[in-house]
């Protein structure tokens, strides 16, 4: 079978743009750095990355221009079936919507390809927008001075529906939507989640096989977005693929079949959500906030073998530490937990233990929160 | 252009024109508009007259007819507004209310949108001449000569020349992302350099070889001269084919400057930004 969507090796960096200061001070300072950098490379030739530039962390150096640049997506690679929700999980700036961007042929790659059902977003874009419905975050992407009906007719042509099928489509998705009994006013009178249905409405209208969702409950009510999530789960039966950019843990695990997360423009792990779970060393995963431990956990950790520490959070003020961890046997080992903190005098303030979930997955894997 | 593209092209002249009446006060004012600043040039041209006359712009034009030389360079700027005006404009405005980008993931070339969104400023723009006209007509005693019919050949292919200079002009505003100061400095210039308000042989000469050089000073020069016997600056047939050529070569450049430009705006991911 072949995929829907396919990215290999996508790349994407910006110029790093800065404001305020002398401009041709910030030029000269540039020219300087870029004439050392030349000075050096010609004595130490050091190997070049595929694309001909020089990386560091997070920046990277362009050879050609001496710019400061910033990664935003940095060799991303991945596949998207018919019929199936990938999602692409990760905290803000982590490339998710750049990734979207280049996929929807609004951006175009530094280096790499991407393809949607078979046609390379840059050199055949009008063939992949032809087959491509996409939602972007924020409910400005409609006009507001049309009612919603009005929006749809407007973009049912600019798709190139046939004339005569326009009005039983926009009709169709307006009831699918549940926006029918509104669909005669101004969308300026709409609410966000209205406006939100309305956008994927508009992006079914080509009735096209790829869907491109950018945060797509992002604002909304928390009944919206259950209706809105019920739609996308009815979208994939239909054998569409789904690709969904989402910072929401909970919805990401809900609809994806597959997930990637993503972190500082790099996907950092790719798996079904179980399979994901299932990379934490636990079926459970331990909460415990303590008085007393000030940041000190070398007490705990040799005294519980196999103790494997998610994530470490100290409230100075209030001067209580809490601890997200995993055991390998939680059985034996709660008692040895229990042991090590009666010999340390800690006070008990919180103890739960849970079902590992996707944030969990992420923190171990990054050290930090999704909403870090 | 395929029969496609008609469809889209009707589709955005629909929008547009719906959108325009949603702000009826706004409508309303568009196409009063020119009667507003017609009056003022008539009793203008009423107090440098003498005995009906003014001799120092009639050794300028060949003409004493001050109103009509004025309300004809007004109405062919107002198409000069309407086109550079309404294609970087627009372009911003759908930038600001956030509409661009879905209008680009459409499988449309960018440049329909702009023609689209412009055919209605040059529609209202048609309305606007149309009323100036009869109110000149009726207030001032301003008479059609039986030469429209030429003089409409030259203004139509002077449209579609603007055209493709506005298209040009949409990309870089879609690159520098201002279009107000742009568009100022595009329409002042034309305005000033195409002899819109008063002869182009008045301008200092370094300025008046600067403004022979514009397609459009010529376009104005004809109409002048076709509908009220103003002395041409070149033969009518001259100034048509200068017309004609421009309008070939406006559009094909203009096409090529924008799509280099939106490659160039989707590499550096400034599409949506304003």
């Amino acid at each position: 079978m072949e995929a829907a969507v396919a990215a290999v090796d996508l790349r994407k960096h910006f110029p790093r743009k800065q404001v305020g200061g002398n401009i041709l001070v910030r030029r000269l300072r540039r020219y300087v750095k870029h004439r050392r950098t030349k000075e050096v490379q010609t004595g130490a030739s050091p190997a070049p990355a595929a694309d001909g530039q020089t990386k560091t962390a997070g920046t990277i150096e362009d050879s050609a221009a001496g710019d400061d640049v910033i990664l935003a997506v940095d060799g991303v690679s991945f596949e998207v079936n018919p019929g199936e929700v990938f999602g692409f999980l990760g905290p803000n700036g982590a490339g998710k919507t750049t990734t979207i961007r280049m996929l929807a042929t609004l951006l175009e790659p530094t280096s790499g390809h991407a393809y949607i059902c078979g046609y390379d977003v840059t050199k055949q874009s009008r063939e992949v927008r032809r087959r491509l419905g996409v939602v972007l975050a924020g409910d400005r992407s409609l006009y507001w001075k049309l009612s919603g009906r009005e929006n749809l007719e407007f973009f049912a042509t600019l798709y190139h529906v046939p004339r005569r099928q326009i009005k039983g489509r926009v009709d169709e998705l307006l009831e699918r939507t549940q926006l029918a009994d509104r669909a005669d006013e101004l969308v300026e009178r709409y609410s966000t989640g209205m406006r939100q249905r309305l956008s994927l409405a508009r992006a079914l209208l080509a009735d096209p096989p790829v869907l491109l969702l950018d945060e797509p409950t992002l604002g909304l009510d928390p009944q919206a977005a259950r209706n809105l999530r019920a739609l996308v789960l009815e979208l994939k039966q239909e054998g569409r693929a789904i690709l969904l950019t989402t910072h929401y843990m909970e919805e990401a695990d809900f609809l994806s079949d597959r997930i990637a997360i993503i972190d500082h423009g790099k996907i950092i792990a790719l798996d079904t959500p179980s399979g994901l779970k299932s990379r934490l060393t636990s079926d459970r995963v331990f909460r415990l906030e303590v008085a007393g431990l000030h940041g000190n956990i070398d007490c705990l950790v040799e005294r519980v073998p196999e103790l494997n520490i998610v994530e470490l959070r100290q409230d100075e003020e209030a001067e209580t530490t809490q601890l997200t961890f995993t055991m390998m046997d939680g059985q034996t080992n709660t008692a040895a937990l229990w042991q090590a903190v009666a010999a340390a005098g800690l006070m008990v303030l919180n103890y739960t233990v849970k079902a590992p979930t996707l944030e969990d997955v992420f923190i171990a894997l990054t050290g930090r929160g999704l909403r870090d | 252009m395929q029969a496609q593209d008609w469809y889209v092209l009707w589709a955005i002249v629909r929008k547009e024109w719906r959108i325009f009446l949603r702000y009826p006060l706004n409508a309303l004012l568009r196409i009063a508009d020119p009667l507003i600043w017609l009056t003022p040039v008539y009793f203008m041209s009423l107090s440098f007259s003498v005995n009906g006359r003014a001799p120092g712009f009639e050794a300028f034009t060949g003409t004493h007819n001050f109103l009509a030389f004025i309300l004809l360079g007004n109405i062919v700027g107002s198409y000069i507004s309407a086109v550079l005006w309404n294609m970087g404009f627009s372009l911003k405005q759908e930038m600001e209310q956030g509409t661009l980008e879905s209008l680009w993931l459409t499988p449309n070339s960018p440049w329909l949108h702009l023609i689209g969104r412009s055919t209605v400023s040059v529609l209202v723009t048609g309305l606007n001449t149309l009323g100036v006209w009869l109110a000149a007509y009726l207030l001032f005693g301003f008479e059609i000569t039986s030469a429209l019919g030429p003089a409409l050949l030259v203004l139509i292919p002077m449209v579609i020349a603007l055209y493709g200079f506005g298209i040009a002009y949409a990309g870089i505003v879609l690159y520098l992302r201002d279009a107000v100061t742009l568009s100022d400095i595009g329409t002042y210039t034309l305005q000033i350099l195409s002899g819109i308000n008063f002869p182009v042989t008045a301008l200092p000469r370094p300025l008046m070889i600067v403004g022979l050089t514009l397609p459009m000073t010529y376009a104005i020069d004809a109409i002048r001269a076709l509908l009220i016997g103003t002395t041409p600056l070149v033969a009518i047939e001259v100034s048509l084919a200068i017309v004609l050529i421009s309008m070939f070569v406006f559009l094909i450049l203009g096409r090529v400057v924008f799509e280099r430009i939106d490659t160039r705006v989707r590499k550096m991911g400034t599409l949506s930004t304003h």
